[in-house]
Parts: structure tokens; C-alpha cells; sequence
């Protein structure tokens, strides 16, 4: 007999809410791995992001578990984040980072031995660093993936993923074949690490176009998410605002965020990360200690660079920086969940008079605010779930999983064009800093298919069937959101035009060796090895005609 | 197949969705956890130092540098915001042999949605360009609000004929209601250089805040 398994945080009997809040994490960086250097500064950007944010986020899972804490939490993991938590390279690379780190840290201790402030703050940095390495050493043997892959299985953390390089989609979607491609590759590489296709799906920059809802349904996905305007411009009107899904008619459910969460977290004048009390990200020792003593610290000993180790509070507007005080830290974090969660309480209670279902709140984030940015972050989160768990007759945690099970019959409506972006639209990934990148992605994409299309019932060499593969490797990792973005907000503008350049000219390196039958397997190895991520592509995918048209390719 | 014909004899109907909760069910529950570390890439046989690997990366950076040369004519529209389109165009070797006698012109169609089926009621507008430019933005609404549009570009001749060189994608430019849009606040943000900070905020509420 088939018996209906339920999870078991399901099994015992819960109150109905007044309303649902789905708290949703989105963990994504680009892909940085350089073994054509012996160290690379943007590597760092994947070391930082452990550190700070996915093993606190660890931490505050297992805190929870440990606790038999009721929670439910939904964590959008990247496929260039997936790959590279599993890529030994970078995960000897980043051990080594955090030795850096502790020795860093017991350098301070001495250093600062006449600073009692300063020195105090040295050995919590210290006990960090220490608490980071058993966690990833000793707990998790270096596979951040089997944690998150525990925690799913207790049926509190759901897990999803994104498009394959977290492609900007209305922008590639000149070609549907890209953006099959794009949401294709990245729900393989989800499934191959953790074993199931995902529910739901993570739009990159919440970018949706009219459309987009078809080629889901074709991956069996069964929700995601838009920005605010995308369902309050929706056609027809939404009839309970965002705080319900729509159906886009294809049985696909759309969920738009919350502004009212939104703007508590992420404003500079009412957003919880400003506060005086809290560490001062812009405060580090990487750039405020004499360059003798830190060079040994900051990329390539020559640059100054986030060390992680800052010792000041953001203080008041134009005061001098305070020592950061965690215990003042530790309690307006306590404050800030108890008033995130009062506020989600009183919304739920106004909404559930004038609604004609138990509302859901969806407050979605970069899971990089939370630790990086935000210091605090992730003991915020913890606070808030555990405040949440605990007031489940008023607002309670949900995942979209469990809230589609519930609630099976939605409006149906199409989602607007929207990005959750400056100005809502495409202008911050299309603008005059990096509008020249687009006649380049768009003329490697149709060379692509044209090339996969002309092999048609060809047989392939497996040393060409590596080319093509890598091909299509190297026309994703150009089509990455993160280099128009990089661009239009001016950081690390020069890495980042050189990331698109290099992959477009590793592209036409293939693609020439391809047609003109002149491959060099030494020059294939190396791109292999340098850009190693998704190791089951298939060339194949990029034939623009129908499935059945795989089939037409002889294997070798 | 012998699941298939079991559960057919005890008559069990289970939709693709039902499969699917199903597996992922005992996914979560009985997948071994701290099983063996996943598979790695499978690595080429050939090894290849750091020095080696950068060489190779800069020869093909330096000897097949991108180009958005085609060797067609092509012509792409993307939807920017609300009030603007983005268009680029190559125009290919043999097209480009244009007389300075005619303007190079980029013309844009509208079709409003409603009237989608009536191709005869196609609006267009010119736009002048010149004969070096690449790519041009186009603010909206040139024609009509709410439509889909597509765009040709070629030359227009003192004689009024037009010539073609090519025809764009279709592209249905974005939109936003009027009462969405009274209700955007726009927020100050983190002065932080995280990847979102900069956000629209809308009233979540909408239509319900009326009530």
C-alpha cells in the first residue's frame, strides 16, 4: 500500500494563521575560479561570501534543528554557487584563506594587546574564523551541500535554483533557445547535486517577460517570483494584491514581493542594516592598518583588500566611528526581528479582514546581505524564525511548496514585464556602460545553434563533441547577469568587461577550430580545465528544432 | 514497466504531479546524507600548469577577440523600460555601398494588441539615422502605448522609396498601469554596492489599500 508521506515538521496539528510569511533566500555569485593563477582576487568574493554568509546560514540552521525550532525557509542556490561549493580547487583554495584569516586574526590579538576594546573584538574575530573552519572542515568535510541537503530533508529548508550563469532572460530571450538553455542547464545541475528537480525557480533579477511562464512549464516548475509591479500590473488586475499568487494560466504560479519587507530591510533610512548599533561594513583593517603589517593579508600582497576583521559601528551621521559593541549589536537585533515580525503580524491581521484567503507575505533577499553586508544578518534571520515559530496562530512560516499544497485554486493572471532592478525594468542591465555586450552574446548564441544545426546527422569526433560542449560552457558564462551589472555600477568594471570578452573570444576560438576542422586538444584541455563548471552539458540543446531532432546527431 | 503493471492491477491512478511529490518525498527522506562526495568534473587527461593555462587564455583572447560583425544584415529591438526600446544593427558588407543621396532609416512598426489580427493598421514612424551609427534608443511611445512592435531598417530615397536591408524581432514593449505607477515610491537605499540595493518599491496593497 502507497502511504502519503508527510513531512514531519507537518504532523502535528497547527492553528490556521491569520497570515503566511515565506521568507525566501537568493545565494548567487558568478563564477570565479582562476587556476591560471596561483591566486586570484575575485576569488575572494566566493571566500567571503563562506565566511560571512552560507556558514552562518549553516550555523543558524543547526542552532534551529538543534532547538526542534518549527521553521520553514526557502533558499534559492545558484548553479555557478552550486559548482564551485563542490570544486576542490576552490575548496582548498578557500581553506587556505581562512588559515589566513585565524592567523590574521591571532596577529590582531597581539597587536592590539594594549587596545582592550580592539582586543577583545580580535579574539571574537578569532573564535569566528576558529567556528568557520570546524564547521567546514571538521562538520561538513568542505561540502557545503550536504548542509543544505540535511536541512531540506527535515522538510524545513526548501531548496531551488536559477538559470544556468543567472542569465539576464528578457534580455537573452531574443533567441528562445538560450533561454531554454539558461533555465535547462541550471535545473540539471540542481538535480545532479541534490537529486531532485526544485519546485520552484528563481528568476535572475526577478526578470520576467510575458512568455517566460511557457518554457517553466516545460522543467515542471511549479512557482516563482516576481517583483511587486509585476503582479500589480498584471492582466487582469490581481484582486488580492501580492499577497496571493497568480496563476499564469498555464497552472505555473507566480508570487510577488512584499515592498512593506522589502523596504524594512534593504532602505537606508528605515532598513534594519543602518542602524548605529550595528558593525560598519565600510570599516576594515584591510584598508586602515600600515600596508607592511596587512600585505601579507590582501590580494597578491600588493592590493588592499577586505580582510573581514573591521573593529567600528556605522555611529551616528558624521561622528567618529565607535568600537562596534556586540552585546548592543545582539540586542537591537533581537529588537529589529521582534519588530519585523510584529509588523508581518499586524499586516497579516489587516489583510486577512479584507481578503478572500489566508494571505502570504513573501519577503525574498540576496542571502550575501545577510553576514557580508549586513554583520548581524543571519543571527536577524535566526531571531526572526524563532520569533515567527512561535506566533503560529498570527503569521506563519511557509514555504510556496507547502503554500500551493494548501491552496490549490489561484486567479488567474499574466505577470508584467518587471525586474526587481532600479526602476523595476531592464535600463540597469541594458544602458550605455554595457549595451555593446549584447550584439556580442546575441551573434555567439545564433553561431552556436547555427554550428549544432549543420552538424545534424553528422558524426562528431569526441574530441569535437568536447569542443562543442565547452562551446556552450563558454556562450553561458559570457551571458551571466553579473557583468552588465558590474559594469553600470562601477566596481570591478574592468573584471568583468574582461569576463565577457574572454569567454566571447574562447567561444570563437571553438567555433573557428570547429569549422575549420583545426582543433588543437592541448588548446581544448585548457579552456576545460579553466572553465570547468556543469559537466554534463550537452551541445546538443542548442539545436533550435524540436527534441526529436537530438536524436539526428550520431555519437561517436 | 512491472510498477507500471502492479499499479495498474490495483488500479492506482497517479497524475505526473502526484510522481513527482512522491519522489521528491522519499527524496528527502531516505536520500543517504554524508553519503560519498559528489563526483567531481572529470578532468582532461592532458595536465597543464597555471603559467601554461594563462598562456593558451591569452592567445585566444588576443587572436580571436570578439566581433558583432554578421555576415548578414541584421537588425535586433529590446524592450528597455516603459518609455524605451533599445535597437542595434549590422549592416553587412554588401549592404553597405548606401548612396549619401539616401537616409539611412530606422523604421519602426506598432501594432496595438487589439487590433493584432489587422496588419493594415500598422503604424510606423521613421527615424533618421546616420551612417556610421550602431544602435540607437528609442523613447516610447513613439506610436501608441501599449503595443507590440517590430522595426525595418534601410534607406530612404529623395524619391520616397524605401529599401530594405532587414526586419527585427518583435518585441512587445514593456508596460506599467497608470495606478501602479502613482503608487511607486522610489527608496532610498544601503550605500553598499551589494547587487540588488537599488530597488523600485510599489504598494503591495494596490487595489486593496483602496478598500
Amino acid at each position: 500500500m502507497i502511504k502519503k508521506i508527510v513531512p514531519m515538521h507537518t504532523l502535528h496539528f497547527k492553528p490556521s494563521p491569520q497570515g503566511f510569511l515565506g521568507i525566501i533566500l537568493h545565494a548567487h555569485l558568478p563564477y570565479v575560479r582562476h587556476p591560471e593563477y596561483d591566486s586570484f582576487f575575485e576569488e575572494n568574493w566566493l571566500f567571503e561570501a563562506i565566511t560571512e554568509c552560507y556558514l552562518p546560514l549553516i550555523s543558524v540552521l543547526d542552532r534551529l534543528q538543534k532547538d526542534r525550532i518549527d521553521f520553514s525557509l526557502t533558499l534559492s542556490l545558484s548553479p555557478p554557487l552550486i559548482c564551485m561549493l563542490r570544486d576542490e580547487l576552490l575548496q582548498a583554495r578557500y581553506l587556505n584563506y581562512l588559515r589566513k584569516r585565524l592567523e590574521l586574526a591571532e596577529q590582531e590579538i597581539i597587536r592590539t594587546r594594549h587596545q582592550r576594546g580592539y582586543q577583545k573584538l580580535a579574539r571574537l574575530y578569532r573564535r569566528f574564523f576558529r567556528h568557520c573552519l570546524n564547521t567546514y572542515q571538521n562538520q561538513y568535510a568542505g561540502d557545503l551541500l550536504t548542509a543544505f541537503k540535511k536541512h531540506h530533508a527535515t522538510g524545513h529548508l526548501e531548496l531551488i535554483t536559477t538559470a544556468a550563469t543567472h542569465g539576464f532572460l528578457p534580455l537573452l530571450n531574443v533567441s528562445q533557445t538560450a533561454v531554454r538553455n539558461q533555465i535547462k542547464v541550471g535545473i540539471d545541475t540542481f538535480k545532479t547535486a541534490f537529486g531532485f528537480i526544485p519546485s520552484g525557480f528563481w528568476l535572475p533579477e526577478c526578470a520576467y517577460y510575458p512568455g517566460l511562464e511557457r518554457v517553466l512549464a516545460e522543467f515542471s516548475i511549479d512557482y516563482f517570483f516576481v517583483d511587486t509591479h509585476g503582479i500589480m500590473d498584471a492582466t487582469p488586475a490581481p484582486k488580492n494584491g501580492v499577497y496571493a499568487p497568480i496563476d499564469c494560466g498555464n497552472g505555473i504560479a507566480a508570487f510577488g514581493r512584499d515592498p512593506e519587507s522589502s523596504r524594512q530591510v534593504w532602505s537606508s533610512q528605515e532598513g534594519y542594516p543602518g542602524d548605529v548599533d550595528y558593525r560598519e561594513y565600510y570599516s576594515d583593517i584591510g584598508f586602515e592598518l600600515d600596508f607592511d603589517y596587512i600585505a601579507p593579508y590582501i590580494s597578491d600582497e600588493k592590493t588592499r583588500t577586505n580582510t573581514g576583521i573591521k573593529y567600528h559601528c556605522v555611529t551616528g551621521k558624521d561622528q567618529t566611528k565607535e568600537i562596534y559593541d556586540p552585546k548592543k549589536a545582539r540586542a537591537k537585533v533581537y529588537q529589529h526581528a521582534q519588530d519585523f515580525v510584529n509588523k508581518r503580524q499586524q499586516q497579516a491581521g489587516t489583510l486577512s479582514g479584507i481578503m478572500d484567503r489566508t494571505p502570504i507575505i513573501i519577503a525574498p533577499y540576496d542571502a550575501e546581505l545577510f553576514g557580508h553586508w549586513w554583520f548581524e544578518g543571519p543571527y536577524w534571520l535566526e531571531a526572526v524564525l524563532r520569533l515567527a515559530s512561535e506566533s503560529a496562530n498570527e503569521i506563519q512560516l511557509t514555504t510556496c511548496s507547502d503554500y500551493l499544497k494548501q491552496h490549490t485554486s489561484h486567479q488567474i493572471a499574466l505577470p508584467s514585464a518587471s525586474t526587481w532592478g532600479d526602476q523595476g525594468y531592464h535600463s540597469y542591465w541594458l544602458n550605455d556602460s554595457n549595451e555593446w555586450i549584447y550584439p556580442l552574446l546575441h551573434k555567439a548564441q545564433l553561431d552556436m545553434e547555427k554550428l549544432v544545426a549543420d552538424l545534424a546527422g553528422l558524426s562528431v569526433t569526441p574530441l569535437q563533441e568536447r569542443a562543442l560542449n565547452q562551446a556552450a560552457r563558454s556562450i553561458l558564462l559570457a551571458q551571466a547577469s553579473d557583468w552588465p551589472f558590474i559594469m553600470k555600477s562601477g566596481t570591478t568594471v574592468d573584471y568583468a568587461k574582461k569576463r565577457i570578452t574572454d569567454h566571447i573570444a574562447r567561444f570563437n576560438y571553438l567555433h573557428d577550430g570547429l569549422r575549420k576542422n583545426r582543433l588543437n586538444e592541448r588548446y581544448v584541455s585548457a579552456l576545460e580545465i579553466m572553465d570547468n563548471i556543469f559537466p554534463d552539458i550537452d551541445f546538443r540543446d542548442y539545436c533550435v528544432t524540436d527534441d526529436n531532432a537530438f536524436v539526428a546527431f550520431n555519437q561517436p | 514497466m512491472v510498477v507500471v503493471l502492479r499499479l495498474n492491477a490495483l488500479k492506482v491512478k497517479l497524475s505526473s504531479k502526484e510522481l513527482r511529490e512522491i519522489s521528491q518525498e522519499i527524496n528527502r527522506h531516505f536520500t543517504p546524507i554524508f553519503a560519498a562526495k559528489m563526483a567531481q568534473p572529470t578532468r582532461p587527461a592532458l595536465k597543464l600548469s597555471p603559467h601554461e593555462l594563462r598562456a593558451i587564455s591569452e592567445e585566444i583572447s588576443r587572436e580571436f577577440p570578439p566581433d558583432s560583425a554578421t555576415q548578414s544584415t541584421n537588425l535586433v529591438l529590446l524592450a528597455v523600460d516603459p518609455g524605451v526600446m533599445h535597437a542595434y544593427w549590422h549592416i553587412a558588407k554588401n549592404n553597405a555601398d548606401i548612396t549619401t543621396k539616401s537616409q539611412m532609416t530606422l523604421r519602426l512598426y506598432s501594432t496595438p494588441k487589439r487590433d493584432k489580427s489587422v496588419d493594415e493598421e500598422k503604424l510606423w514612424q521613421d527615424i533618421p539615422l546616420q551612417h556610421d551609427q550602431k544602435q540607437h534608443k528609442i523613447h516610447l511611445p513613439v506610436l501608441a502605448s501599449n503595443s507590440d512592435y517590430s522595426a525595418v531598417i534601410g534607406e530612404h530615397h529623395i524619391d520616397g522609396r524605401f529599401t530594405t536591408l532587414a526586419h527585427s524581432n518583435r518585441i512587445i514593449a514593456n508596460s506599467h498601469s497608470a495606478a501602479s505607477h502613482q503608487n511607486r515610491a522610489k527608496v532610498t537605499l544601503l550605500q553598499t554596492t551589494s547587487k540588488n540595493l537599488a530597488k523600485n518599491n510599489t504598494s503591495g496593497l494596490g487595489i486593496l489599500s483602496a478598500l
